[in-house]
């Protein structure tokens, strides 16, 4: 099987996955106690019956859940996810596009700092086992995977803003905006700088975690592949340490990390929920929030949808990765 | 002056000093400020906004920019369709008001900068309100502000069935008697309507032109700022309206508001001058302000209610002796200064501080209707009224720190009782549906709270009259309800004061609800800014008839 027709195979897989995520979720919120309407017109105000019912018609919430099910799911099908209720009639749609360049940002940047500390520091650690590098690497991974992301974002705010007053720790400028609508930029090239300074530490709290999870997938897979009896005869020619790491034994211990990072993607995007609210950036992290807290719906379908379809992505490009690198693994049919 | 409105500062020691035990106690600060995450949720929502009373500091400097940080993203700035309060707020500096309000909770102050040119002249027994307006105010575009968009204000939320709906649905007809003269007729007379009436006025021609973008791509007001440029989620920017039609302007040049919801980040920007003035103080963080010598928090008593309701409903707390004994239970002063200070105050009536003093109320005594806590004698009511020694008092209440904790000390007094008590924290959705069905088995006392109109007829009628909007607990007295009818149609504070003190003896007398708190409403100022002060109804206050805001 060639590799389009995989992907195009594994991306037709998906399609009932979305489904499922679909049906979970709209089950689930609507299992909800409850009434969106009710918070939407303040939960301690006194609306009248006439203001409630209004806005129920309005917002199409008058109907039987299944009717709304369907109706959504059409709409999903011609490519409109509808319309948020807390933000006032804007298009789901609109509201996501509108926030995913600064989660995207953050999650790649994240997974840059990551993937460029874990890796080098995995490898290290597994070739330098029980001396004072490995050592190290372990208390760092050990550390990174125990404390909750928020909390490191947290410390980092209190230390390098509130002590020492050195990084911005508030909003993530998006290189591209106008010099105008950026505070302390007046040229295209200020306002990437500023987007690198307010990156950095909302970087560091998302990413630590993931850092410190490859750094032990990457350690013991690299240990594995090392003990094995391949690399025993490689050393009995004579082959140079360095050699052997580089071209024997990095490679066939890429397979497991290849899977954590896949698998990663969605952590981080969830993880992103919190560090975009601790570090006040304005992305689908927040909106999820939002929208879970004003129990918009449409929004809550809207962002879940989105976040699965990335997910499921993630796992289609980790699968396509893992046949790369591993000659053993086919794209299905003959292996 | 009605606010409890002053910076507070706690320790004065010296900056080197404080410095070193900052660092030298950093970790213990960190702790304390990371464990701030998220926030006390469990503020009523609002009803209202803006004005003040005064700060000390008389410093005016003009120009410059105030940053402002809130503690929620506004998302629509159209005054006619909107729900949040942060918008509410940006609506504020961006629109006239047809009444506002003076020092206190009173907005027939009639002060300069509101757009009625005097108080309201009442007519046919209260049922008719005679409103004239300035001929000279203009909005943002140029176009005259007349009656006609008055009226359209008040009209339209009924005619879109907006959220406004049910605050003017009490106006049968609305009609223009010259181009700046309106005249209300009400379905029955309620002088507190005035407070529905310190209404944000939008202009009619630009709003109906594209009702759809008005308030997000086009935001017209007539107040002393124009929204110059905004991002969802992002910032708010104003510019001083140069050509203001009102007697002042505002002193800063322009301001950037920005939502900043987690409530460290708001402070560390704050702290290290990002910022000049955060909304929402957390309690967990008065000590970091105490410690910095840059910022004071500023704080005033907020006109809002929090009680415990007893279920009359059905089960035990329906025997008057139960429900004195489980006031027995506990020290209401002391749960409060335990679990809610220094972000709220003790309360002893239905009616929040400023709003009682306002009312001439006899606040000490109702104070000396609650006891002190005294376990035997709990037992003994308890006993007297036959509950059954398996009984469990069943305790709710919406999300909320505050109200949880002081929910789970009640549950504590009455376990020392000898009865099993349970406190539970609700989403808001299960809360609803538990308090409506009132069922013994579910809730025998609730903790909620509620931020009305500032009028005592908004506070008793909501969740005392038997037909109140909000009273779950079914709490009936005939005399009581008789009252509150009586107040609303009666004109004029010497009588309505009366009917209402009458019927506040009642509701203590039956012990309907224990009054716990009010909270605080309370901003971070950083002290490059002067004349900032905090209204016990609307915030923030940065330009009114009584403080003009500066930043150095």
């Amino acid at each position: 099987m060639s590799l389009f027709r995989y992907t195009f195979w594994r991306l037709l897989q998906t399609i009932p996955a979305l489904f499922g995520i679909s049906i979970i979720t709209f089950a689930l919120i609507n299992a909800m106690p409850s009434d969106p309407v009710a918070i939407m017109l303040g939960p301690e105000q006194m609306a009248s019956e006439e203001a409630i019912e209004a806005a129920r018609e309005r917002h199409g919430l008058n109907q039987p859940v299944h009717i709304r099910y369907l109706n959504w799911l059409v709409a999903v099908v011609q490519g409109d996810l509808g319309v948020s209720f807390y933000y006032n009639g804007v298009s789901v749609s609109d509201k996501i596009l509108e926030r995913l360049p600064a989660t995207l940002l953050l999650v790649f940047a994240s997974f840059v700092f990551s993937i460029s500390l874990s890796i080098p520091l995995g490898i290290i650690s597994a070739a330098r086992r029980n001396k004072l590098a490995d050592h190290i690497a372990r208390i760092i991974s050990l550390i990174g995977v125990s404390t909750p992301s928020f909390w490191i974002g947290l410390i980092l705010i209190i230390v390098f803003g509130y002590y020492l007053r050195w990084l911005p720790i508030s909003g993530l400028p998006m290189p591209y905006a106008d010099p105008a609508r950026v505070s302390g930029a007046e040229t295209q090239f200020e306002v990437l700088l500023q987007t690198l300074r307010h990156l950095i530490l909302p970087t560091i709290a998302l990413g630590t975690l993931r850092m410190a999870a490859v750094t032990r997938i990457q350690r013991s897979a690299m240990l594995e592949v090392l003990n094995s009896g391949y690399i025993d005869l490689v050393k009995a020619y004579g082959v140079s340490g360095r050699t052997i790491m580089r071209k024997h034994a990095l490679k066939n211990a890429q397979l497991p990390v290849i899977t954590i990072i896949g698998l990663q993607i969605s952590g981080a995007l969830g993880g992103s929920v919190l560090i975009e609210t601790v570090f006040n950036i304005n992305g689908l992290g927040r909106l999820i929030i939002t929208a879970i807290e004003a129990q918009d719906y449409p929004l809550i379908m809207g962002t879940t949808l989105f976040f699965g379809i990335i997910f499921i992505i993630g796992v289609v490009v980790t699968d396509i990765a893992y046949a790369y690198v591993d000659p053993r693994v086919s794209y299905g049919g003959e292996s | 002056m009605l606010g409890n409105n002053k910076p507070s500062k706690r320790s004065n020691s010296n900056s080197s000093r404080r410095k070193f035990i900052g660092y030298i106690g950093g970790g213990a600060l960190m702790t304390t400020m990371a464990g701030c995450l998220g926030g006390d949720s469990d503020d009523p929502a609002s009803s209202g906004d803006d004005d003040t009373s005064d700060d000390s500091t008389e410093d005016t400097q003009t120009g410059g920019t105030l940053t402002f940080a809130q503690a929620g993203a506004p998302i629509k700035f159209d005054p006619i369709d909107e729900t949040d309060g942060a918008s509410s707020a940006v609506d504020a500096q961006v629109y006239s008001h047809l009444f506002r309000y003076g020092e206190g909770p009173d907005p027939t102050a009639a002060p300069p900068h509101s757009l009625a040119t005097d108080l309201p002249e009442w007519e046919r027994d209260g049922s008719r309100m005679i409103v004239e307006i300035l001929d000279y105010a203009e909005f943002h575009n140029g176009d005259h502000l007349t009656a006609e968009d008055v009226q359209y204000t008040f009209e339209q939320p009924l005619v879109e069935e907006t959220n406004l709906m049910s605050q003017f649905d009490i106006f049968t007809d609305i009609e223009l008697v010259d181009d700046y003269t309106l005249q209300f007729d009400l379905d029955i007379p309620y002088e507190g309507i005035v407070h529905a009436m310190v209404q944000p006025i939008v202009p009619k021609d630009a709003r109906e032109a594209n009702r759809e973008s008005f308030g997000l791509d086009t935001v017209i007001g007539s107040g002393p700022f124009e929204l110059v440029d905004w991002a969802e989620g992002e910032f708010v920017r104003f510019e001083r309206w140069d050509d203001w039609w009102g007697d002042e302007l505002p002193n800063v040049e322009a301001m950037e508001w920005i939502p900043i919801e987690e409530n460290t980040t708001r402070f560390a920007e704050l702290s290290a001058g990002e910022v000049d003035i955060m909304e929402d103080v957390p309690p967990q963080l008065f000590e970091q302000f105490d410690a910095d010598p840059g910022v004071d928090v500023f704080e005033a008593d907020w006109l809002n209610y929090f009680y415990a309701a007893f279920n009359f409903n059905e089960g035990e707390t329906t025997k008057p002796e139960v429900r004195e004994a489980i006031d027995y239970c506990f020290t209401v002063e002391t749960v409060i200064e335990q679990q809610v200070e220094p972000v709220g105050s003790v309360l002893h009536g239905p009616l929040p501080g400023a709003l009682a003093e306002q009312w001439e109320m006899p606040v000490s005594e109702w104070e000396a209707h609650w006891n002190d806590r005294d376990f035997d004698r709990a037992a003994e009511l308890f006993e007297e009224a036959g509950v059954p020694d398996d009984w469990t008092c069943e305790i709710v209440a919406p999300p909320g720190e505050t109200r949880e904790q002081v929910g789970i000390s009640i549950a504590n007094g009455i376990n020392q009782a000898g009865y099993d008590a349970s406190m539970r924290a609700l989403d808001w959705g299960s809360f609803n549906e538990i308090t409506a069905e009132q069922s013994a088995d579910e809730c025998n006392i609730q903790i909620v709270g509620l931020t009305p109109d500032p009028d005592p007829h908004s506070f008793l009628d909501l969740v005392f009259h038997s037909e109140g909007a909000l009273n779950d607990a079914q709490y009936s007295n005939e005399r009581v309800d008789e009252l509150i009818d009586d107040g609303q149609r009666t004109v004029g504070f010497e009588d309505r004061q009366p009917l209402y003190e009458e019927a506040i003896g009642h509701i203590l007398d039956d012990r309907a609800h224990i009054p716990l708190y009010n909270l605080k409403r309370t901003y971070g100022v950083s002290d490059n800014v002067s004349n900032f002060s905090v209204h016990p109804i609307r915030n923030p206050s940065l330009f009114t008839n009584r403080n003009n805001v500066s930043v150095q």
